[in-house]
Formats: C-alpha cells, sequence, structure tokens
C-alpha cells in the first residue's frame, strides 16, 4: 500500500552491500565506499527540487487542491534542503579523502552551493509569505524559476569549466573504477535513499493535510 | 499588444520623469558607489579578476537599489489594480520588462565607463568586454523584473528583494565576472558560446516570467 | 573488533539506521491514529 514502506528493508541490505559486500575501489580502497551515500543523496535532493517545481506548476495551472499543492512543493522543498546539506557534508568529507582539503571551490561543489542558497532564498520568502493570501502562488513562481536555474547549476556549468579542477567524479569514477557489484551496489543505494525521500515526503504531506484539516473542524465546531 | 506595451512602457518613463526621486536615487546610487571603490582603491593597479570582481558588484547592487521600483510604486501608489483593469498581464510584463532593461542599461553605462576611467583600466577586448556586460547586464534586468513583481506583491522588507534575487543571480555574476576578468587581461581569445550562455539564460527567464506573470499579479 | 573495522563501522551504522527506522515508524503510526479520529465525525 504505502510502497515507500520498502525502505525499512532494503536501507539495512544497502548498508550492508555498502560497507561489506561491494570490493573496494582501485585507489581510494574502503574510503570510497562513501561514494553510495553521498552520490545517493546529492541525486534525491535534485529529486526533491524538482518534485517541488512540478507541484508547483501543477498548483499554477489547476485550480482545484491549491491548498494541498502548496504544501507539497513547500515540504519537497524543505526534504530537498536536508538532502542537500548532507550531500554537501558527506562530499565534503570525501574531498578531504581524496583530495586532501575539505574546499575546494570546484565548480560543480559551488554549484551545489549555489543550488542550496537559491533554496535557502525560498525558505526565506515562504517564511516573510506567511499572512499572505497569495503565499502559494508567490511561492511557486519562485520554486519554478529555482528549478529551472537547477540543470544549468548541476549539469551545464560543471561541464563548461573542466580546467578549473580536475575533478568532475562522474566521468572517471563510472568510466575507470566501477565495477559491476560497485554499480549494482550505487543502484540499489540511489533507489533505497529516493524511497526513503518518498517515505518522508508523504509523511510529511500527511502531517501538513492533518494541520489543515484542524484549522477546518475549529472553524465548523 | 504593441501599443498596449509603448502605451504603458510611456506612461511608465512619465511617471518616473515627473518625479524624479527614483531615477535619481539609483542613479546617485550607482555614481557613488563606483566612486567610493576607486576612491579606496587609492590608484592602485589590481589584477583584472579583481577589477572585474569590483565591476559586477557595483553593478550588482545599483541593480538591486533600484529595479524593484516599478512595480513597488504601483502597489504603494495603489495603480496596481488599475492596471490591471487596463491591460493583460502579459503587456504588463512586458512593458515593465523594457523599463527595466532600458534603466538598467543606462545604469550600466554609467557605472562602466566610470569605472574603467577611475581605476584605470583598459580591456584588451572591448568588444568583448561590452559585449559581456551588456549580456549580463540583460539577463540581471530579466531576473530581477520578475522578482520585482513577486516582491511587491509580497509586501516586505527591501531587503527581501536582494536575498531572493541573489542567489539567481549568482551563476549569470560568475559567468560575467569571468568573461570580464578575461576581457580586461587579453589572456585567451573571445569566448562567444559563454556570451550565448548569458543570453540563453535570459532568454528562458524571460520566457517563463512571461508565462508565469499573471499568476503573480492577479489575485485569487 | 579493530580487526575488521569494516565491520565495526557496518555494525554502528545499522544500528543508527534502526534508531531511525524506529522513530520515523512511530510517528507513521501516531500520524494514522490521528488520521482516524479525524475522519470520524
Amino acid at each position: 500500500m504505502n510502497i515507500y514502506r520498502l525502505v525499512f528493508i532494503f536501507m539495512p541490505v544497502v548498508i550492508y552491500m555498502a560497507l561489506i559486500w561491494a570490493p573496494p575501489a582501485a585507489i581510494l580502497g574502503d574510503a570510497s565506499r562513501i561514494l553510495y551515500f553521498h552520490v545517493p543523496v546529492a541525486w534525491v535532493s535534485i529529486v526533491a527540487f524538482l518534485v517541488a517545481g512540478i507541484n508547483s506548476i501543477i498548483l499554477l495551472v489547476s485550480e482545484k487542491n491549491r491548498r494541498e499543492r502548496e504544501f507539497m512543493a513547500h515540504n519537497s522543498a524543505v526534504a530537498g534542503m536536508v538532502f542537500i546539506i548532507l550531500a554537501l557534508i558527506t562530499g565534503s568529507i570525501w574531498a578531504k579523502l581524496s583530495w586532501g582539503s575539505y574546499w575546494n571551490w570546484d565548480p560543480r561543489e559551488t554549484s551545489i552551493v549555489i543550488l542550496m542558497l537559491i533554496y535557502i532564498a525560498y525558505l526565506s520568502l515562504y517564511s516573510s509569505l506567511k499572512d499572505n493570501p497569495n503565499r502559494g502562488s508567490i511561492s511557486a513562481v519562485y520554486l519554478i524559476i529555482a528549478m529551472i536555474t537547477m540543470p544549468f547549476l548541476v549539469f551545464i556549468i560543471p561541464r563548461i569549466y573542466p580546467s578549473l579542477h580536475p575533478d568532475t567524479i562522474i566521468n572517471q569514477e563510472r568510466k575507470i573504477h566501477l565495477e559491476a557489484a560497485m554499480r549494482i551496489t550505487l543502484f540499489a543505494s540511489i533507489v533505497t535513499f529516493t524511497l526513503l525521500y518518498g517515505y518522508i515526503y508523504r509523511l510529511m504531506n500527511r502531517i501538513s493535510a492533518l494541520e489543515i484539516k484542524a484549522e477546518e473542524k475549529h472553524y465548523d465546531i | 499588444m504593441q501599443s498596449r506595451i509603448i502605451k504603458n512602457l510611456r506612461k511608465d518613463f512619465l511617471i518616473e520623469f515627473r518625479n524624479r526621486s527614483a531615477l535619481n536615487i539609483s542613479f546617485a546610487f550607482a555614481g557613488i558607489t563606483t566612486l567610493s571603490v576607486s576612491l579606496a582603491c587609492g590608484g592602485a593597479s589590481l589584477s583584472s579578476q579583481v577589477n572585474a570582481v569590483l565591476l559586477w558588484v557595483i553593478i550588482f547592487f545599483s541593480g538591486m537599489s533600484g529595479l524593484s521600483h516599478i512595480f513597488i510604486r504601483e502597489e504603494e501608489e495603489k495603480t496596481a489594480l488599475f492596471l490591471s483593469l487596463c491591460s493583460d498581464p502579459e503587456n504588463i510584463y512586458l512593458s515593465k520588462l523594457l523599463f527595466n532593461i532600458i534603466l538598467f542599461a543606462c545604469i550600466t553605462a554609467l557605472v562602466t565607463p566610470l569605472y574603467l576611467f577611475f581605476m584605470q583600466v583598459v580591456p584588451v577586448y572591448i568588444l568583448y568586454f561590452i559585449s559581456t556586460v551588456a549580456a549580463g547586464s540583460l539577463a540581471v534586468s530579466s531576473i530581477t523584473t520578475i522578482l520585482g513583481a513577486m516582491v511587491a506583491k509580497a509586501e516586505s522588507r527591501g531587503s527581501l528583494f536582494t536575498v531572493i534575487s541573489f542567489p539567481v543571480m549568482i551563476p549569470v555574476l560568475w559567468i560575467s565576472i569571468k568573461l570580464t576578468a578575461d576581457s580586461i587581461e587579453g589572456g585567451a581569445p573571445p569566448e562567444v558560446r559563454s556570451i550565448l550562455f548569458l543570453l540563453a539564460f535570459s532568454g528562458v527567464i524571460i520566457s517563463v516570467s512571461y508565462l508565469v506573470f499573471k499568476f503573480i499579479w492577479t489575485e485569487n | 573488533m579493530t580487526s575488521n573495522p569494516l565491520m565495526t563501522l557496518m555494525t554502528v551504522v545499522m544500528i543508527i539506521w534502526i534508531g531511525l527506522a524506529l522513530f520515523l515508524y512511530r510517528l507513521d503510526r501516531r500520524v494514522s491514529k490521528i488520521e482516524e479520529e479525524m475522519n470520524e465525525p
């Protein structure tokens, strides 16, 4: 019924796969296992922001269920914030292990910080619009703009500026270092963390729906 | 549709010129910031990277001080409702956008030569430099128009506008600063690709804003 | 236990996960209970 509940089974399995079953990588050794946590978390934050943007588009376009869409978009953006912070933390730990320093102002790292700033700005906007009846529409527009700048930041800029730093892990790791077992583990981990996000997102939405119902009931009774 | 847009544009220009305080403040801010920065640098010769950064910081903050005005004025003077009765949201958006583009082009045209003069900077690739500044300021105008409309409807403090605009503008600033530094230094040959990127970014923002403006402008 | 540090790490992470999972599950149940109450009258 609630497919996201599968995360309770998948996660322990993935933890085992990531830490024990998968072979250590060529150069980094066991430290490379952080890959199985860093990549999924970053991926989930992108998904969360996409979901927020799509909910915002639906909110603007269709007349029905406005209040639901409003909190759905907001909850997804909040979840995205949590995951992007985790991505930054795990990323800088990995940077320390691979390249010696916690932060390098590499184009990819910088782009993710900018993405995080955009969503912090969104949260400021949302909270400053507290008593405004148009909060849903206005914050929806901002989420759509944020969703549009996201591909520029995440996919295009790191491709345009490769020479600034010998990084962009995606090209290196995927082509050279990943064997079959590692690929399976990474894929499983991505799926599992997506399930985790789905679970949390659904839970947040249920709670928001209850909050709205509670307001209505006080009004009725 | 074009006549509507031009009519709105003329109206905005007439209002702004009738009571020139807002325009004066924008230009004064731009001029004063430029002069203060050059004064503070005291004739020291800075690297092209630092010059590029300073120039764009000045341009950015000049934008922040002046570009939300046309929407906030509508809300403050309570003319927003009448405006939405007279014209379609799309026409309103385009006329405000054109106003901002023209205004910001003038501000940039003031700031940039002043900066080059006082900081004694001569770009090696002048055309490249001019196109970068033009493309960058177009992007800044596009972003600030839609965000200014949102902030005006939100009835919030001035700093909210800066907070919202800055993150979305960072990619634009990042690229513009890099291109400006290159054009001042003259090391690498001009990269048309990046300027096209700036223009593409502006185009995307304008298209999306055009589609989405009516949802902000008309209240439900 | 330090003979295989990876095993230790896995145990630690598992314990953290089980703690989180129990917390999440409890939240889930509480929300379900409230949903039922809300839908009654």
